[in-house]
């Protein structure tokens, strides 16, 4: 394959190819197929919200850094490079998951609400709500509060009854 | 409206002056030879073409000239009109001239006379519909609704239509009202029972009735008429939750088909109608006959059975009195069919007010970028006032007319009680009419005012009602796309071989832009499209993708007429990146396969990365899932480029457009965006426009258009040689690049 080809499609690697670990001063590693190391990897989804868990982007540390291949199933490496991919995802993506609606308090516009999500209780302010809110899908819900941060109710329908309510309140 | 016939006067004057000529095609004009409205005749007579004055006996031939001796049939554009004009011998000679209601006649009679120039038979073109076959009104564009033929009973049937898939819903509504109506009757006459058998007895008989049994008998008619009350309110609910059920379904129908048609009406169409206005047919209208469905139809029907019941029940007990309370009813409702008119106009100009305001904030919000820059904030204040007022006057003038007319129809209605108590007050006290008959009387009468107070009121609910479905019908009734001819042939494959062959058309008839254009895209080639703006390089395109069809000539496709082709099928294998680039909200992911709806993410992160857009995408924080906001306006300029590029290539196209595709954007981004477009480009039959001509330097051949023709086709070294108008164009934009280089 020459370079100039190379460019023009998309690298799928292996993951029994791929290892991934932290040298002794604790910096991120990621070796692929022998040929070349990338220093302080980043790790990015390729589709954050429908498709979380598949097509990771290995990249280069640099914002825009290029792109070194995709994994389709990074649960498919091995146990250690796992883990550390694990985490990174984990610390990238910070994306709380909305177990319940604790409680909501409307005051004209905006909106004061408890929720439990999967990173636990948190007190948030909604304004505008229903400019802040995607839809994915029929059920799935994410909302934006008024600093900016997102909260994801996978399924609304699946919500214990008193959620529910609450959250027809708001939407 | 028919189309004259040639005077005979005329005729005889052609007999006269050339014996044995006979008129092959005749029109009229209607303006006179100085330009006052007034009738001229252009005819074909054997191998002349004559035009001759008015009718009567002072018609004489104005202008005499041998087919033979023309070599073109042109129309010249006017303002307010158009003249015919004949080339003899390299002069150009007037024939006739017309206004513009007559643009699309002589632009077919131009067409004739060509044929009959170049010795062809003379072709019998098909002729739009453009009055009313019934009473020759002048139909609105692209529809075939006449409004003054147009009755409201027959938009209402029409309207009903919509409801006869749930005709045992609306069977069981019927007999909910029947019955409810029924129960509704009761208790008038049950309290004149309690009045004459009980409360105020005066035959002995009933006198000593009264005295036994009174109390007993008192108990079971309260009974009676609470349960008559409460049924005929059980009754009522059910009937609405049905008809409310109705009437959303039946508007959801109505707004499904108005949409899907949307869909596929002609360009044309959308030409000439606002977007504002249009939506507002999808909101505002289907709203409006969803409540006509959900509630003023049940209300009228309901009404008027109330109507015939208690009117049978008066006339029963004393005709006389019924009459004396009926007679100032009458004479209201004749009173009122006067109004409908007046309120019928007053909404339907509030209406169209509200369409324009609608239109007018929608411009406004789309274009805020350039009210801040050019601080016309004070411009477009007194814009929207102007509107405001409008609708605010319309709408007033329609709440008045109403809020006046309302409370004076009750007074006159109410009136008729008036007698009643005097008439009917004066035979019970002469004893010809119990108490108990005159307080049922009074009863009945409040049941009959309250449904006749009503069928006024239903005058402004179905007047707007059935207005607003008078308009989504006009939408429903536009011509769908390329009607007349929407083409059947499903190619095996497209290949992407286009050819013009005397191609004329012009968004107006008697305006062609193209004239006379044939040229020929061998497969996978690129054909650049060169030429000042305002030649028919859009119109090309334009014909390309069949949003138009070829007034005369032919543009084929693998040799097929596209006009033959299936719409579909093509449109399928046509792609197109455009100026403006156009997203929709939602995706990324769901913008790139907007062509191929199945696509794998796999297959959109190909297309993606052949586009130069993988990187860019996937450093997004939500990658592929990124929303793009509406009309992607969360990417920037070279973003949203590469990502149509994406749509594309996962299209795959064998035809592609490429409209001007790198204007706006950085130097890097440009050079990925054309990095992309050759990459785009390959294997397809590709239609490029672009003001710098260095974008076309890859192109296989360059079509030079000026004024709708074809002056030069060749390819880039051929044209360049030339030192033509392809060479003078060069040479400008050489010039100004360098200038630009200097400055920048």
């Amino acid at each position: 394959m020459t370079p100039a080809k190379e460019a023009l499609t998309l690298r799928y690697l292996d993951p029994e190819q791929v290892k991934v670990y932290r040298t002794e001063e604790g910096s991120l590693r990621a070796t692929i197929a022998d040929e070349l190391t990338v220093l302080s990897p980043r790790f990015l989804r390729a589709c954050p919200l429908n498709d979380p868990d598949r097509y990771i982007s290995i990249r280069g540390p640099e914002p825009g850094g290029k792109e070194f291949g995709l994994l389709r199933n990074w649960r498919r490496l091995d146990r250690e490079s796992r883990r550390l991919v694990e985490a990174e995802l984990e610390r990238r993506y910070l994306h709380p998951r909305v177990k319940r609606i604790v409680s909501l308090k409307d005051y004209s516009g905006l909106q004061l609400c408890v929720l439990d999500t999967d990173r636990g209780m948190r007190e948030v302010t909604f304004r505008d709500v229903r400019d802040n809110v995607i839809y994915l899908g029929s059920s799935r819900v994410l909302i934006t509060d008024a600093e900016g941060n997102r909260y994801d109710i996978l399924d609304a329908n699946a919500l214990d009854p008193a959620s529910r309510k609450l959250l027809a309140k708001i939407l | 409206m028919p189309r004259p016939q040639l005077p005979d006067s005329i005729k005889r004057l052609i007999a006269d002056q050339f014996p044995g000529a006979d008129a092959r095609l005749a029109a009229q004009s209607d303006l006179a030879p100085d330009g006052s409205y007034g009738e001229q005749w252009l005819v074909l007579a054997g191998e002349r073409v004559l035009v001759s004055s008015a009718d009567g006996a002072a018609a004489r031939v104005l202008v005499d000239v041998p087919l033979a001796e023309i070599s073109e049939v042109e129309i010249e554009s006017l303002v307010g009109g158009a003249a015919l004009r004949a080339v003899v011998n390299g002069r150009k000679v007037d024939l006739v001239a017309f206004t513009n209601a007559l643009g699309d006649r002589f632009g077919r009679v131009r067409m004739q006379l060509d044929a009959a120039v170049k010795g062809k038979p003379i072709p019998e073109p098909e002729e739009k519909l453009k009055h009313c076959e019934t009473c020759g009104l002048v139909l609105g564009e692209d529809t075939r609704v006449c409004p003054r033929c147009s009755r409201r009973g027959a938009t209402l049937r029409r309207l009903l239509g919509y409801a006869r898939p749930y005709r045992g819903r609306l069977i069981l509504t019927g007999a909910l009202m029947l019955s409810g109506t029924a129960f509704g009757l009761l208790p008038p006459y049950l309290t004149k029972l309690l009045l004459d058998k009980v409360l105020a007895p005066r035959s002995p008989a009933d006198k000593a009735f009264a005295a036994e049994h009174g109390l007993a008998l008192l108990g079971w008619l309260v009974l009676a008429l609470g349960v008559s009350s409460i049924l005929s309110t059980a009754l009522q609910v059910w009937r609405n939750r049905i008809t409310g059920w109705l009437g959303g379904r039946v508007s959801f129908d109505i707004r499904a088909t108005l949409y899907e048609k949307l869909q596929w009406l002609s360009m044309r169409y959308y030409d000439r109608h606002p977007a504002g206005a249009i939506i507002s047919r999808l909101t505002q209208d289907s709203g409006g006959v969803q409540d006509l469905l959900a509630f003023g139809l049940p209300f009228l029907v309901t009404n008027l059975i109330t109507i015939v019941g208690v009117s049978a029940m008066i006339f029963v007990t004393n005709w006389r009195l019924a009459a004396l309370a009926i007679v100032p009813a009458v004479a209201i409702s004749m009173l009122t069919r006067r109004l409908w008119e007046k309120m019928r106009s007053a909404f339907h100009a509030f209406w169209y007010r509200w369409g324009r305001y609608h239109s007018l904030v929608n411009d406004a919000l789309n274009r805020v970028k350039v009210i801040k820059a050019f601080s016309q904030q004070p411009t477009e204040l007194a814009r929207y006032g102007v509107r405001n007022t409008d609708l605010m006057n319309a709408s007033v003038y329609a709440e008045q007319t109403w809020g006046t007319i309302f409370p004076v129809l009750w007074l006159l209605i109410g009136s008729g009680s008036l007698l009643v108590w005097y008439f009917g007050g004066v035979m019970s006290m002469r004893g010809t009419l119990t108490v108990g008959d005159l307080m049922m009387f009074l009863g009945y009468l409040g049941m009959l005012y309250g449904p006749l107070n009503f069928l006024t009121n239903v005058v402004q609910w179905v007047s707007r009602a059935l207005t607003a479905a008078d308009r989504i019908f006009e939408v429903l009734d536009a011509e769908f796309e390329s009607e007349e001819t929407k083409g059947d042939v499903v190619p095996d494959r497209i290949k992407g071989e286009v050819e013009f062959r005397n191609v004329v058309f012009g968004y107006e008839k008697h305006r062609p832009v193209l004239k006379d254009i044939s040229f020929r895209a061998e497969p996978g080639h690129m054909l650049g499209l060169v030429g000042k703006s305002g030649v028919g390089k859009t119109t090309v395109i334009n014909l390309i993708c069949r949003f138009y069809d070829a007034d005369e000539g032919e543009v084929l496709v693998d040799g097929v007429d596209l006009r033959n082709l299936s719409l579909r099928e093509y449109r399928s294998r046509l792609g197109a990146v455009l100026q403006e680039p156009f997203l929709f909200a939602g995706t990324v992911a769901e913008n790139i396969a907007y062509g191929k709806p199945t696509a794998s993410l796999e297959e959109i992160m190909a297309a993606a990365k052949l586009a130069n857009a993988h990187d860019f995408i996937v450093n997004k924080p939500d990658g592929y899932d990124e929303q793009v906001g509406e009309h992607g306006n969360r990417l920037s300029a070279g973003e949203k480029q590469r990502v149509c590029i994406a749509r594309a290539i996962l299209h795959n196209p064998a035809i592609l457009i490429l409209d001007e595709a790198t204007a706006n954007v950085d130097l890097e981004t440009e050079e990925q965006i054309q990095e992309a477009i050759a990459r785009l480009v390959e294997g397809r039959t590709t239609f490029a426009i672009a003001h710098r001509l260095s974008t076309l330097r890859n192109a296989d051949s360059l079509l030079v258009l000026e004024d709708g023709k074809v002056v030069e086709f060749g390819t880039h070294e051929d044209l360049e040689a030339k030192k033509g108008v392809y060479h003078g164009l060069l040479d400008l934009h050489r010039k100004t690049s360098t200038i630009t280089a200097v400055e920048g």
